[in-house]
């Protein structure tokens, strides 16, 4: 898991608890669970970086195509396909990140409020 | 005779059984037959373990997205929003698709792995046939005969292996059709 995933979250302002969303109420313990929740988000984002580098890991150049026009347009369009993997498995993770992230900020909020945690998740 | 370097090892063979034949072209100043075998060379072994690295990290989408129902589950159970729900419902499709994506360009590679193979096992075939039905008119161009009848068998064999490769390599046309609407991303999130 790469650092400082989860602290994106400070640069949304507009999706910080308490400056929107939605209220829910949160009982203390409720906290600990939103953040283990978010444990496991942390985890599938993870997964998603370890999938994007498998998908990395897979290029290849031109050569065992051919050498021929054909050949060279068919190795192209294999490596913009790995590409085009590699970039769904790290929005998933940003996205994934993002969503631990507001969970943590959310138990943070359900400790500093007591039983008035709010939790926003708007894309 | 020191075998020509192909990656393929049906080109390999070929190249072997082409040699004759080359050699009258060169005395001929025709084209080179197995020049015309290079632009089919091919290593399907190194495209089928990319593939196999892109269905690693198809696997590793899957075994993300069950983290992720595992921890929005969570997040549930602990008093997260409606809202939360949707979102994550959202993401959730969009992993599916994301695998699904990744499982179909690996079994794309795979596919086009084994049709170069195809390709060069069935030029290598092809090719071989036209040399060995030369045999006669490469002999005599190679023993000094000069000629219209042997030259023209010859020249034409050399043109039709050209135009033999010519015809797989245009078969790779389909496979990059195929993998066209795999090129671009399938997740959006925005």
């Amino acid at each position: 898991m790469p650092e400082g995933r989860g602290s994106r979250i400070s640069d949304a302002p507009g999706l910080r608890p308490g400056a929107g969303g939605f209220a829910t109420r949160n009982p203390p313990e409720k906290g600990d669970r939103l953040r283990a929740a978010a444990d496991l988000l942390d985890q599938a984002a993870a997964a998603d970086d370890k999938a994007a580098g498998r998908f990395a890991e897979a290029r290849v150049d031109s050569t065992p195509f051919g050498i021929s026009p054909q050949a060279r347009e068919l190795a192209a369009r294999w490596a913009t396909a790995l590409a085009a993997r590699e970039a769904d498995a790290r929005v998933l993770g940003d996205a994934t990140s993002d969503l631990a992230g507001r969970l943590r900020m959310a138990a943070v909020s359900t400790r500093s409020t007591g039983f008035r945690g709010r939790l926003a998740v708007a894309p | 005779m020191t075998a020509e370097v192909f990656e393929h090892p049906a080109l390999v063979s070929a190249a072997s059984e082409l040699s004759a034949l080359r050699a009258a072209a060169g005395r001929l100043g025709v084209a080179d037959p197995v020049a015309a075998l290079r632009h089919l060379d091919c290593a399907p072994a190194s495209i089928r373990t990319s593939a196999s690295a892109v269905d690693t990290g198809a696997l590793g989408v899957t075994a993300a997205q069950a983290e992720f129902r595992a921890g929005v589950e969570r997040a549930e159970n602990g008093g997260s929003t409606d809202a939360f729900g949707t979102w994550a419902d959202t993401v959730d499709g969009q992993y599916a698709a994301a695998a699904r994506a990744a499982a179909a360009t690996a079994a794309l590679g795979v596919r086009i792995a084994d049709r170069l193979d195809e390709l060069a096992v069935a030029a290598s075939e092809e090719v071989c046939a036209l040399a060995a039905a030369a045999s006669a008119p490469v002999s005599a161009v190679l023993a000094g005969d000069r000629s219209a009848e042997v030259v023209s068998e010859v020249s034409a064999t050399c043109t039709a292996v050209i135009r033999a490769v010519q015809e797989k390599i245009a078969a790779l046309t389909a496979l990059a059709a195929e993998l066209e609407p795999l090129t671009a991303p399938v997740v959006e999130l925005s």
